[in-house]
């Protein structure tokens, strides 16, 4: 399967010298589109599968530079910038107007070779650092082609890869990449179906069945539980993620790592129009300390971060 | 003149006093003579329980006339009123100052008046001792060379038999003086007496470089701790705003010791060599002193600079390219057979985009028209640089010999020549293109809005630009820069890089081996700024000029790696005299990531990196509280200076740079 300079995925964004997102000095590929739709994502404006436009209001400085290019859908009152968004087809032409830099649009269709490109700038940190890319989203492997693409030329280059995913998709499309990947970081949201099902917007059947069958094929996994005050940080629905990883039959290390709530998120939600959602207060230290010393009772290999 | 001289000693001007002794000898010789008379009588630095001697500030007397290794000597213009106007005149009258011949604008397009710093041979004198340069210098045909030499020798024992006498007076430790009985004349035995020797050498030549010096310390190395003598090496450099020294690629015991010693002290700068692999110790020791606020070490990638030098002179065999170590700030030379002016001058070619741009850019339809007047406006002034430097330095091998250099600097005594007259074993000239991040910025802007987009005409473009148009200048700041690793914005950049640094490119220097370009501000990035009108990368009336080849700070915030990205984009081979390149990174950076950023930058194509790790909160505090962080440490154009030292605009461009986090 080899990609055309046609082919296209979209992408929100790619950022370089990441280290937070797997090991090493790392790139990270943020695919657009999601099949969940967790109130707390840090990513919003990655979630739907289209451009979205962003207007951030801290930054803007009310130039007008976007009403004199596009006034179908900005306009200018008393209060400030307005913005119909139902009138924005992406195009992006504002972007570049915008003397606060104010604006961005949330994907763009980038070329196979664009994308690697990218990739392909910090090769010389990823060996030093053992580090090399992370693909990410949105989710990234609701765009199958593009990315066995991306993954199959990296193995062939030498580059370290990674995905980040909630693995909702059909497990034929985790079984066509998983042998080009060095390692995944899965997220467990809830045990819950229901709970799962209200606040991503899907069960989490799927998800489980494919960790499970992933387990027995894959010798590097990593799962991550954002912690969400009053939805999954109950001890119970703790106790019983640590228990389902540590259930798991296969070649992989159980690694666990728990990670405090923030709210750092909020201004991307307003700059897509949309209503934040504070979930509440980032867990004390105390309260980590105390998390973690009773998940490590359970199972010695959580890391709560 | 008998009678002038014999003043001139009374008023306690004793330079000038041996220089006007015998007026029918060269100037080589009277100038040894100088620095003769002036050993014989200047005052002593205060022992005060040191482990090393001299101590402190090199010049203590007052003089009109007074020695310096740059220049040979200087006269003392500053307090000229509080000499004796009838002599201050005669020695004016009778002793040459090294000038620059053409009275160039000093804030202008060009700027500069030859300059060097050097490093002297520390390792063969301490090897072999000065009695074997009498035997070589016998062999020199020249009399007035010869003797002028051999009075170079004498002042030297002189000066030493001084130092000794009073060590023994203020009963002084017995070790020491026994170390000075023996060196510099008998070789060195042990590291301690290549210790002393080191830094009473230093002090003779009037405090600049160290050089190349774990390579050599290890020669005499057998296990001995001398931390503590280093440091108060280190403290004489710093006393005397001396420079630098170079450690690594090969990492020796003593190369822990030397590094370890520099902890907190200001000078000498200390660079070190990478090639490939950095052992773990060093890595942590090297991220330690800087997270600590050291500001040293610097680092220097050894295999490229050996290339590039290689490259550049092709005479020059392996032997000798060992030697490689950075002088002054950082500028390229080799220890102790080199004479490299440092820096000689300077093109500001934000000055000269400046009035080519007001001149030019709206008769120019394309952007390539443009361009290439730019390119040919910055090659004239070069041309005049060079010419220039070269005007300078007939005059200066004429007037201004330099026995002391010729007699520590390999090969002046076997080639029977002045140091200052080309008899160094290599000869080259460094010149600056300062404002380069500046213009290639500029460059994107008018690129961009003027060309591409056509937002404008370049009438208006003139005229939001200068009258400082808040609205335009933010417009500017979203234009491509240099600095994200953009392949179109960086290739614009190669090539400015490439047409302009390439001007030394097959030029002749009045002698030796040409010209190299590099990208060196010391401070005077802020200087050389006060005089360019805005500039179109939003860089206003009068702001300072980029201190480095490191993209604007603030347009550099993608990623620290596609910074570095830009960077190594450019042919920074092209900049020999060294492409200095500052990053501020935070304190959190882990010491295998900061390695990692070193090392693949440096596979990338990186010379050269200076990395500060202090946060934005401390420098600004600093700024409102200097009596708080007196020993803060920052790298500045190229070299280490406490922060506080700083003036308000230098202060802020620091506090300005981009802070990675990891």
């Amino acid at each position: 399967m080899t990609n055309k300079m046609s082919d296209t995925a979209n992408i929100s964004k790619i950022t370089h010298g990441s280290t937070e997102d797997g090991r090493g000095i790392r790139t990270v590929v943020f695919f657009g589109g999601c099949g969940l739709g967790c109130r707390w994502c840090h990513n919003p404006e990655c979630i739907p599968p289209e451009p979205i436009l962003m207007h951030f209001e801290n930054k803007c400085i009310s130039c007008g530079q976007c009403v004199k290019i596009c006034r179908e859908v900005f306009g200018m009152t008393a209060e400030g910038i307005v913005i119909d968004r139902t009138k924005c087809d992406g195009c992006g032409k504002c972007i570049s107007h915008c003397l606060g830099d104010a604006l961005a649009i949330s994907q763009c269709k980038m070329t196979f070779e664009k994308i690697f490109e990218e990739i392909e700038k910090d090769k010389s940190y990823y060996k030093y650092s053992g580090g090399g890319v992370t693909f990410s989203g949105g989710e990234c492997l609701m765009q199958p082609k593009m990315l066995k693409s991306l993954l199959k030329k990296c193995a062939t280059e030498g580059i370290n890869t990674c995905i980040e995913s909630c693995f909702d998709v059909p497990y034929e499309v985790i079984e066509g990449i998983y042998q080009y990947v060095n390692s995944f970081f899965i997220d467990i949201k809830h045990m819950d179906p229901d709970i799962h099902r209200y606040y991503t917007g899907r069960g989490n059947g799927r998800i489980l069945s494919n960790i499970r069958k992933i387990f027995q094929n894959h010798g590097d996994i990593t799962f991550r539980i954002p912690l969400i005050p009053g939805v999954n940080d109950s001890m119970e629905n703790l106790e019983k993620s640590v228990d389902f990883v540590a259930s798991l039959k296969g070649k992989s290390e159980k690694r666990i790592e728990v990670l405090k709530y923030n709210d750092l998120a909020a201004p991307k939600y307003r700059s897509i129009g949309r209503n934040f959602v504070n979930f509440g207060k980032p867990q004390s230290d105390d309260e980590l300390s105390h998390l973690k010393t009773h998940l490590n009772s359970l199972y010695e290999n959580v890391k709560v971060i | 003149m008998e009678n002038i001289s014999k003043r001139l000693l009374e008023a306690g001007e004793f330079y000038a006093s041996g220089y006007t002794e015998d007026c029918d000898r060269s100037r080589f010789y009277r100038t040894a003579k100088a620095m003769l008379r002036y050993r014989e009588h200047c005052s002593l630095p205060k022992y005060n329980g040191e482990l090393l001697y001299p101590n402190g500030k090199c010049i203590i007397d007052k003089m009109f006339v007074y020695p310096e290794y740059a220049f040979t000597h200087h006269f003392d213009y500053e307090s000229y009123d509080e000499y004796d106007r009838e002599l201050a005149e005669c020695c004016q009258n009778n002793i040459p100052m090294w000038h620059t011949v053409r009275e160039e604008p000093q804030n202008g397009p060009i700027y500069g008046g030859v300059y060097t710093h050097a490093s002297v041979n520390y390792f063969r004198i301490m090897n072999e001792g000065l009695d074997s340069y009498r035997e070589r210098i016998l062999k020199c045909e020249d009399k007035d060379f010869r003797e002028g030499c051999l009075l170079v020798l004498e002042g030297i024992e002189i000066y030493r038999r001084r130092c000794i006498e009073y060590l023994r007076s203020v009963s002084a430790d017995e070790k020491l003086i026994a170390s000075l009985e023996k060196i510099p004349f008998k070789k060195a035995d042990t590291l301690y007496e290549a210790l002393i020797g080191w830094n009473f050498i230093y002090y003779i030549d009037l405090c600049d470089n160290i050089g190349s010096f774990d390579r050599e310390l290890d020669h005499w190395y057998n296990g001995e701790d001398v931390v503590d003598v280093l440091r108060n090496f280190y403290r004489n450099v710093d006393a005397n705003d001396g420079w630098s020294l170079r450690v690594g690629p090969e990492i020796y015991p003593i190369t822990y010791q030397i590094l370890e010693a520099s902890r907190g002290i200001r000078r000498p700068s200390v660079e070190l060599c990478i090639d490939g692999d950095v052992p773990e110790d060093i890595r942590l020791l090297s991220s330690d002193l800087i997270k600590s606020g050291s500001s040293n070490p610097c680092f220097y990638n050894y295999p490229i600079y050996q290339k590039a030098l290689h490259e550049r002179f092709p005479k020059i065999p392996q032997c000798d390219l060992d030697k490689f170590a950075g002088g002054g700030c950082t500028e390229t030379m080799l220890t102790g057979i080199s004479r490299v002016g440092s820096i000689d001058g300077s093109v500001n070619t934000a000055y000269v985009f400046c009035e080519y741009m007001n001149e030019c850019l709206a008769q120019k339809d394309t952007f390539e028209d443009f361009y290439e007047g730019l390119i040919e406006r910055i090659t004239k002034y070069a041309n005049m640089l060079f010419e220039t430097i070269n005007d300078s330095y007939k005059y200066a091998s004429e007037y201004m010999p330099n026995p002391v250099r010729t007699v520590l600097i390999d090969d002046c005594i076997d080639n029977g020549k002045d140091y200052n007259a080309g008899g160094a074993r290599w000869n080259w000239s460094t010149v600056n293109f300062s404002g380069t991040v500046n213009v290639i910025e500029s460059l994107l802007a008018i690129r961009e809005i003027i060309y591409e987009k056509k937002e404008m005409t370049a009438k208006e473009f003139l005229e939001r630009l200068n009258a400082e148009e808040e609205f335009f200048y933010k417009r500017l700041k979203k234009c491509l820069h240099y600095g994200v690793n953009d392949k179109c914005a960086d290739s614009l950049a190669t090539d400015f890089l490439k047409r302009v640094y390439s001007t030394t490119d097959g030029k002749k220097s009045y002698f030796g081996d040409g010209f190299v370009s590099s990208s060196i501000q010391f401070i005077t990035y802020v200087r050389r700024g006060e005089n360019v009108g805005p500039t179109p990368d939003g860089r206003k009336k009068g702001e300072p000029l980029c201190d480095s080849l490191a993209p604007i700070f603030g347009n550099d915030t993608k990623s620290v790696t596609s910074t570095l990205g830009s960077v190594s984009s450019l042919d920074l081979k092209l900049a020999l005299g060294t492409p200095v390149v500052n990053l501020r990174l935070s304190k959190k950076y882990s010491d295998e990531m900061l390695f990692t950023l070193i090392r693949g930058f440096f596979e990338n194509g990186g010379m050269m990196l200076q990395i500060n790790c202090i946060s934005r909160e401390e420098l600004e505090d600093a700024m409102v509280n200097p009596d708080k962080h007196r020993n803060l440490l920052v790298r500045t154009g190229g070299y280490t200076e406490y922060f506080v030292n700083l003036s308000p605009k230098e202060q802020r461009t620091i506090i300005a740079r981009t802070e990675y986090d990891e």
